[in-house]
């Protein structure tokens, strides 16, 4: 950290300190950076490494859809495309939507949002970056020297027995999930212990609550899935013959042992979403949240019952009928918590004074995503639906509708929610409702041909499919492009934003969430003097807001 | 529980080594075994087998000679605290029972628990014909071999026939007698007994690992010898009748990652939400 003290003391202000200079002026050096345990740099330092993978696992996603704008070969060969869309699966899942949310608006949010001026572990929270930048590299490094053709799920007994290199990959995943714990770890004693005075559990703000739920998802599921892929990595070099029935393994404990991290890793997508949703939402529609401790309870609700639904990924590898049924009615139940939520976002809304900004777009596009993806997903649970779409396009576009639809329009939410905030400057407002609407019409057009297909019975990760299915594809692939401009559009108006964009008050969108009660860009230290007191509930708007706060002494 | 198993034919030993070996990994080779079924077996070994009997409580009554020519029961030699291994074997025998004695001693120096401390040890010879003076003969060879002073509880005993028949069908032990050249055949293995004497595992071939044997000392134990963390080791081996050895056992393994992680989640949860109660600010 380099010294905000002034040359000219006698300008000082009366504490003998100049002003405090913004996070992203406090240091130059590419090494102020690079060792930097700021909470927010590091989320900036996340933030452009994500969007780094997610731009690989999107060209991925693409070159898989123009594959599929013909029926058989169209510009890559079989064994090209099974190692495409596996890419395509684990840079998307391990690379960018697991970390997305709590790495960066999580890092970046958290601290200031229950007034600290940093997470609780600040070395260890850099420690997680650089686990993910070698995990990530990792990863990505197997990837390009012949690559994996399993599928994002690696399931055994092929991936023990496949030719290509997929130990790397799932050593490199176990790296990740080492940095997913330890940010978990970080955000769940940062909750605990450094939270301002007066700031008590239900004067939260629900993004604190989310990531605080699916920080303890984080920590108790992600070392169920290090262990599955490293024993699987081992299999695979070893031939140890734990999952190969072959050499006396058992495929089907792999299938639980996955499926147990990767339903909860579903939450661990959405819950932080959800979290950032409930904030835009009260903001841009000025008023209270409408049951917040319903919203809180809903949280811990779905981050409890997810890890108890794993089987319904399962109907199909000979599970008994009994377990079935237990695991379908359980999956009902997380329908149960996401309506809770949906109802009262959607109670939120109503009656108040709609401020119908880009942020407020996207959670357009994320309510309609989240309940019709909801719905499938309910539709899915049960085991006399599910056998027929099992593994068809179906549940593809089921799944995307949660993790692109539902986690990925809040991503955008809570990116140009939170861009004043991060960097000082504002994103023109009509670029981004337009990157909002390609995006949101993108994913429609892109997506319910796919549930379309599934349902006419086109099998998913098939390379070539049957002619009937082509124009249901070439109108996917349209919205993929769609998509594609979207995204582009965004980060062209985002990145001359941030050189070109007005500058920023400190509250341009005139929230009343306590991470905007601090400079925009904030300080380094997040808040000037001692350590803040807020006095009001977070999300109120409807009742006059008491007169300015006091700060305690 | 009675599970079958084929025998190893004494002229076979060399191939059981190489098969033992390979079969030291779960899953590894089980297929040999299948080769050797009863009906292509030549007629001296039809008849030679284990079949397991698990959990059966060995006579306690059974009327034998200790190597000091005394008259003892087998009641007596339990002491009710330790585990026993049993073996059986004869003391003519020109190759198998001294394989599988020399590979028990060799296991016994390298197991980690002192013969008479965690556990006891006691052969029976199958042979009518064998007499206290050779079982002490061979007494002294076997404890000189492990580094053991004389008073050490590994008894030698013989017996009349009927009596050691009695044992050798309490667990499962059958061998036959071969006129034509004078020997018996017999399998070769070694039975791990609980302190009440009731048989807990058997281990077979003629060379124990180590790992093999202290894990079944120390399910035989029942918690009485080894220390608590070979407890929690020993659930993350058990036992597998396809390969006959103590396989790494991945239930076991996730099970006790899933306490240690369940357990440090729960304290740190529990400590934390603990604390904020007291300080009253969850409101």
């Amino acid at each position: 950290m380099s010294q905000s003290a002034s040359s000219n003391p006698a300008a000082a202000p009366a504490e003998g300190h100049a002003p405090h200079k913004s996070y992203l002026t406090d240091g130059t050096t590419v090494r102020s950076w690079l060792l930097s345990v700021d909470h927010k740099r590091i989320a900036i330092m996340y933030l452009v490494l994500i969007l780094l993978a997610f731009l690989v696992g999107g060209i991925f996603a693409l070159l898989v859809r123009i594959e599929h704008l013909s029926p058989g070969p169209t510009i890559m060969d079989a064994m090209t495309y099974n190692r495409v869309f596996t890419l395509h699966g684990v840079v998307m899942v391990f690379l960018f939507l697991v970390p997305a949310v709590p790495s960066i608006f999580g890092n970046f949010l958290l601290p200031i949002m229950v007034g600290a001026k940093d997470v609780a572990f600040p070395r260890l929270n850099l420690l997680s970056l650089y686990l993910w930048i070698f995990g990530a590299g990792l990863a990505l490094w197997g990837m390009i020297n012949g690559g994996a053709d399993t599928g994002w799920t690696f399931y055994t007994p092929y991936s023990t027995t496949t030719t290509t290199t997929v130990a790397p990959i799932l050593v490199g995943v176990f790296i990740l999930g080492m940095g997913g714990i330890l940010t978990g770890l970080n955000f769940i004693v940062t909750v605990h212990t450094m939270r301002a005075p007066g700031i008590t559990w239900f004067k939260l703000p629900l993004f604190v609550w989310a990531s605080y739920g699916t920080a303890v998802v984080q920590v108790l599921a992600t070392p169920v899935i290090g262990l599955v892929v490293l024993l699987t990595a081992a299999d695979n070099t070893f031939h140890i013959g734990l999952f190969d029935p072959a050499r006396g393994g058992d495929p089907v404990l792999f299938q639980h042992l996955f499926w147990f991290y990767s339903h909860p890793a579903v939450y661990i997508m959405v819950l932080p979403a959800f979290g950032i949703i409930s904030e835009v939402v009260s903001a841009f529609s000025r008023k209270n949240i409408f049951g917040y401790r319903m919203i809180a309870y809903s949280t811990l609700g779905i981050a409890f019952v997810g890890f108890f639904v794993w089987g319904h990924h399962m109907f199909v590898s000979g599970e008994s009928t009994l377990d079935a049924g237990i695991f379908s009615v359980i999956t009902m139940l997380v329908g149960v918590f996401t309506a809770i939520k949906v109802f009262n976002w959607v109670g939120t809304v109503y009656g108040g004074a709609v401020d119908f900004k880009t942020p407020f777009a996207y959670f357009c596009g994320f309510l309609f995503f989240v309940v019709f993806g909801g719905m499938t997903g309910t539709a899915l649970g049960v085991v006399s639906l599910d056998v027929h779409w099992h593994d068809t396009y179906f549940v593809v576009a089921h799944f995307h509708f949660i993790m692109v639809g539902a986690a990925m329009m809040a991503f955008l939410a809570g990116l140009h929610y939170w861009f004043p905030k991060m960097f000082g400057r504002m994103y023109h407002e009509g670029w981004g409702l337009t990157g909002a609407t390609l995006i949101t019409l993108g994913f429609i057009v892109t997506f319910v041909p796919q549930f379309l297909a599934g349902n006419y019975g086109m099998p998913r990760r098939y390379y070539e499919y049957p002619e009937q299915y082509q124009a249901l594809n070439v109108i996917s692939t349209l919205g993929a492009l769609m998509l594609f401009t979207g995204f582009f559009t965004i980060l062209c108006y985002l990145i001359y934003a941030l050189r070109h964009g007005k500058l920023a008050t400190s509250n341009p969108w005139d929230s009343h969430g306590y991470e905007w009660r601090t400079a925009s860009p904030p300080t380094t230290h997040n808040f000037d003097g001692p350590q803040p007191f807020f006095p009001e509930e977070p999300h109120l708007y409807t009742t006059k807001p008491a007169p300015e706060a006091q700060h305690a002494v | 529980m009675h599970r079958r198993i084929s025998d190893i034919r004494p002229l076979f030993v060399a191939a059981l080594l190489v098969a033992t070996a390979a079969s030291a990994l779960p899953g590894g080779a089980s297929a040999p075994r299948e080769l050797t079924e009863e009906a292509t077996r030549p007629p001296a070994l039809r008849g030679v087998d284990v079949e397991e009997h698990l959990g059966e409580q060995v006579p306690l009554d059974l009327a034998l000679t200790d190597e000091e020519g005394r008259a003892v029961t087998l009641g007596q030699l339990l002491p009710g605290n330790t585990p026993v291994v049993l073996t059986l074997v004869y003391y003519r025998c020109p190759m198998l029972c001294n394989l599988v004695l020399n590979g028990l001693v060799r296991s016994m120096r390298d197991v980690g628990m002192t013969l008479g401390e965690g556990y006891r040890a006691v052969t029976v010879s199958i042979d009518p014909l064998d007499t206290p003076l050779k079982s002490q003969q061979r007494r002294r060879h076997h404890l000189q071999a492990l580094g053991m002073p004389e008073r050490a509880p590994w008894s030698f005993l013989t017996g009349p026939d009927e009596q050691v028949k009695r044992l050798a069908d309490a667990v499962g032990f059958r061998y036959t007698y071969d006129a034509s050249t004078q020997q018996y055949a017999h399998p070769a293995v070694a039975m791990v007994l609980t302190p009440e004497g009731k048989v807990s595992r058997y281990l077979y071939g003629a060379d124990f690992p180590q790992r093999d044997l202290r894990l079944a000392l120390i399910e035989a134990g029942q918690g009485k010898v080894g220390t608590s963390f070979e407890r929690v080791i020993l659930s993350c081996f058990k036992y597998d009748p396809a390969t006959k050895r103590y396989g790494f056992y991945i239930f076991g393994f996730l099970r006790l990652g899933a306490l240690v992680v369940f357990g440090a989640l729960a304290t740190l949860l529990g400590v934390s939400w603990w604390r904020e109660f007291k300080k009253g600010s969850v409101a």
